[in-house]
């Protein structure tokens, strides 16, 4: 079987799934795609150029986003970076992704292991 | 020193440091790795902590190294054609190296014979088409007798009828696999005459590097190679069901073939 076909089936890498939540909101390019991360994460996931790129050629490979076409006003965009956004295919790998990480919180909650909302049977 | 002498020697070395990726992923990234991380050093280079520095360029190192280690594996996997393919690569240089070992005393001997047996070449180099519709000199030991000295005579030398049979002629192909050009198992080459590129069966029989043996010259026992179209049958069955057992099942019934008890 193709190994690359099941790649984003199943858990993500922290840095993948931050990509595609920064993409979420809209257009980025890579640099702003870093920066948001570090803001986001008070700096304790730092996204380097190398992952993020490999894991914006892989997403890209993989019909997860795509690089936009038409370029915003070049006198706004410094030095023609390249945009990405997300394909439905995209939305939906990072909706999954979201889907089980709250059930494993779920779990957590009912184990007690953090506070919040308990799930009771009604 | 001023920031921007800084900033720019900082950027020279890490665009030294990007070769230890693979090219294409140089040429896609490499420029705007290099601008972000130029953009990136400047936030680091103004908290003006030596310590944050040391921290930022140890930050960029590991991440360096382990993305072009996944990069390096990317375009492993992508000229392989995946783990099955590169299994049989690998399957293929390890036969064929043994192979080349165990039978060059041999092969010495056999090319010695076939200088003293006939005047011309030791091997015979027939130009057929490989993987893509790549054509490549497939080696062979000279079994005919050379046909520029005596034109229009296609006569075996006694050398070839001793190595025919047992298809010792085509041991120099363990050559042609070690190169890439063939693997051990896979439709065999055609001549070019007898390709028709625009037609979907050759285009899928091409998509393979073709082989030393394949099913199609297992069938009828070996007795005589079976027509055209069966044999183009038998190799569509190999693309669809190859698999390293069954190249392993082609490769010992093959060597059962050729090797007769007596």
């Amino acid at each position: 079987m193709d190994r690359d076909a099941e790649m984003f089936v199943g858990p993500l890498t922290p840095a993948v799934f931050h990509i595609l939540l920064t993409l979420a909101d809209g257009e980025r390019h890579g640099y702003a795609i870093m920066q948001e991360i570090a803001a986001r994460t008070d700096g304790r996931l730092v996204i380097g150029p190398g992952t993020l790129y490999g894991s914006i050629k892989r997403l890209l490979a993989h019909g997860l986003i795509v690089e936009v076409e038409a370029r915003p006003d070049p006198v706004l965009d410094d030095e023609r970076r390249r945009y990405y956004q997300l394909t439905n295919l995209g939305r939906h790998t990072a909706a999954a992704e979201a889907e089980r990480l709250a059930q494993l919180v779920q779990v957590a909650r009912t184990k007690h292991l953090i506070g919040g909302e308990q799930p009771f049977p009604a | 020193m001023d920031e921007v002498r800084r900033v720019r020697r900082a950027e020279a070395m890490y665009r030294r440091l990007l070769v230890i990726y693979p090219r294409s992923f140089r040429q896609d990234y490499g420029a705007e790795m290099a601008r972000d991380f130029r953009d990136s050093w400047h936030a680091a280079d103004r908290q003006r902590h030596t310590q944050d520095l040391l921290r930022f360029w140890w930050r960029t190192i590991v991440d360096l190294a382990r993305s072009a280690r996944i990069e390096w594996l990317d375009a492993l996997r992508a000229v392989c054609g995946g783990d099955v393919m590169l299994a049989k690569r690998l399957l293929d240089v390890g036969v064929a190296s043994v192979a080349l070992v165990i039978t060059a005393p041999v092969m010495l001997m056999i090319a010695l014979l076939i200088k003293l047996d006939s005047p011309g070449p030791i091997f015979f180099v027939s130009r057929r088409i490989g993987k893509d519709g790549r054509p490549f000199g497939m080696l062979k030991f000279r079994t005919m007798v050379d046909d520029s000295l005596t034109p229009g005579q296609r006569q075996l030398t006694r050398m070839g009828r001793l190595l025919r049979p047992a298809a010792i002629d085509e041991w120099p192909q363990f050559f042609n696999v070690l190169m890439g050009d063939m693997s051990l198992v896979g439709p065999r080459p055609e001549l070019p005459g007898h390709i028709d590129t625009t037609n979907t069966v050759w285009q899928q029989i091409l998509s393979i590097r073709p082989g030393m043996c394949g099913l199609a010259q297992l069938a009828y026992g070996g007795r005589y190679q079976p027509p055209a179209d069966v044999r183009q049958e038998l190799d569509l069955r190999y693309i669809n069901s190859r698999s390293l057992l069954l190249d392993a099942q082609v490769l010992v019934k093959t060597f059962v073939m050729l090797v007769p008890p007596k």
